[in-house]
């Protein structure tokens, strides 16, 4: 069987873009979540905090490429230059046959979709929009761009499936390699922060209200006075390898990825199912050939909605019982939609290889609801040797990837 | 005029596609000489046409082979106007 290996990653985070202020974030348990005064003119928000990547020149991107590029696909291009640079992959490797790519978001180029919506029904009508505006915005622009930006001749597998499209992204690049598709996947998604995500939470009720004066305390997992969830914007990436074609070329191995499933509930489109949440979490551990006590943190999907938590916890318990320790690091970043999974099992893979475990930030009282978990409550250095990330999104699509030490 | 239209041109040259303006003059290529691809010619277009408030026949645009043809599409519209 062919086994299937981390050898680079790269994110952009409301809390960091790089190991070192990462780990300092979780630390001290600083919030990447501020007050919107961009947002002051929009009308009807509730919630006016959000997850901010504070990054704003792309420069560093080619022109000739950056110009199809709305603010996810450059926030995803940087974050995979420096995947690739760290795996040491050449331009050769890269645009082998065998290379893949991978690459997700929930909603595609939204600002530039937003602006071009605004100015078809308000101003220009169709007669001076540019050509380039459909390339940023289309569903799949980020896949696309990157496979035309790093020379990607094999598969492309673009994911949209809202908060776990890079999480799909992972599992598609894991499974081509595991299969013998491919020997190399780029793989991982982002999301782009637009006012449009926070209002159309807020129509279903699923943002939190209540915190907008008190940003650092407001995005809440499992915690009884959470409210709902913040959201964010960021981006992961991660170079897979299989695992012999990694070591032949001398490359450092962050880790490796044993298991891997993705499951539909199939019952309700919003309100998740602990059924699907257990179901996927079994077959991943079954495709990993590891048993529940194997696992040694659990990286929660956990976006702080009332439910999904709830939801949630029950689902683990049922599959680990209440000794295994477990955290959402959304208290920190909000809720990265597309960005999450990639940015998340990157976390879980600092987790694995640091013996860090982060901690539950504003989790003050367990929510009674929720399952007996061994909630982290502050941060411990504790040497694992299998992590679970679990994603899940809207239409009842959820995931969960394993990654062990090599 | 042709050297407020020209200048006009230029910045928007400039702006768009990240050139320096000691790259543009009028006997220069779009294509060959500046670099720009199809998309790049129907971004050019479109903000010309914000720019300038007229709309760019399609078939003008395969006319266009240098600044100095812009230019001179430009000129005749603000004459005609």
């Amino acid at each position: 069987m062919r086994r299937v290996v981390i050898t680079g990653t790269g994110f952009y985070s409301p809390i960091g873009d790089n190991m070192a202020d990462l780990r300092s974030s979780l630390e001290q348990m600083k919030s990447g979540i501020r007050f919107m005064n961009e947002w002051s003119g929009v009308n009807g928000l509730d919630a006016r905090i959000a997850g901010v990547v504070p990054v704003s020149d792309f420069s560093e991107i080619p022109r000739a490429y950056r110009r199809t590029m709305d603010r996810v696909a450059m926030m995803c291009a940087l974050s995979l230059k420096r995947a690739v640079a760290q795996s040491g992959l050449d331009v050769a490797q890269i645009s082998a046959h065998k290379t893949g790519i991978s690459f997700g978001s929930a909603m595609g180029g939204l600002e530039t979709l937003f602006e071009y919506a605004e100015d078809v029904s308000h101003n220009s009508g169709f007669g001076r929009q540019n050509a380039t505006a459909f390339l940023r915005f289309m569903s799949h622009t980020v896949a696309a761009n990157l496979a035309v930006m790093f020379g990607v001749i094999g598969r492309n597998i673009p994911t949209s499936s809202a908060c776990t499209a890079s999480s799909q992204a992972i599992g598609a690049g894991y499974e081509s390699i595991k299969y013998g598709m491919s020997d190399v996947m780029l793989v991982g998604g982002g999301e782009g922060l637009h006012y449009v995500e926070a209002g159309i939470f807020d129509s279903m009720g699923a943002t939190a209200i209540g915190f907008n004066d008190n940003a650092q305390a407001a995005s809440r997992p499992f915690d009884i006075s959470r409210s709902g969830l913040i959201v964010s914007e960021g981006s992961g990436a991660l170079v897979l390898e299989e695992y012999e074609y990694a070591k032949a070329r001398g490359a450092v191995i962050l880790g490796e990825i044993v298991g891997y499933a993705t499951g539909c509930d199939g019952s309700h489109i919003t309100l998740p199912s602990e059924r699907g949440m257990e179901q996927v979490m079994r077959d991943a551990l079954a495709d990993a050939k590891l048993n529940p006590e194997d696992i040694g943190y659990i990286n929660a999907h956990a976006t702080a909605t009332p439910k999904g938590d709830i939801f949630e916890s029950i689902a683990v318990h049922h599959v680990f019982g209440h000794n295994t320790p477990i955290s959402s690091i959304k208290g920190y970043t909000g809720h990265m939609f597309g960005g999450g999974g990639a940015f998340e099992s990157i976390v879980s893979l600092m987790a694995l290889n640091e013996s860090f475990l982060p901690a539950n930030k504003n989790l003050e009282t367990i929510d009674p609801a929720c399952a007996p978990l061994d909630y982290i409550r502050s941060h411990r250095e504790t040497k694992v040797k299998a992590v679970m990330n679990n994603n899940f999104a809207f239409g009842g699509i959820n995931t969960s990837i394993i990654i062990k030490k090599i | 005029m042709s050297s407020e239209v020209f200048e006009k041109v230029q910045e928007i040259i400039v702006e768009q596609f990240e050139k320096e303006p000691s790259e543009i003059s009028m006997d220069k290529s779009l294509v060959e000489d500046l670099g720009l691809d199809s998309l790049d010619m129907f971004d050019l277009i479109c903000a010309l046409e914000k720019e300038y408030g007229f709309h760019f026949e399609r078939e003008m645009g395969s006319s266009i082979a240098t600044v100095g043809d812009i230019v001179g599409q430009l000129e005749r519209n603000i004459n005609k106007a």
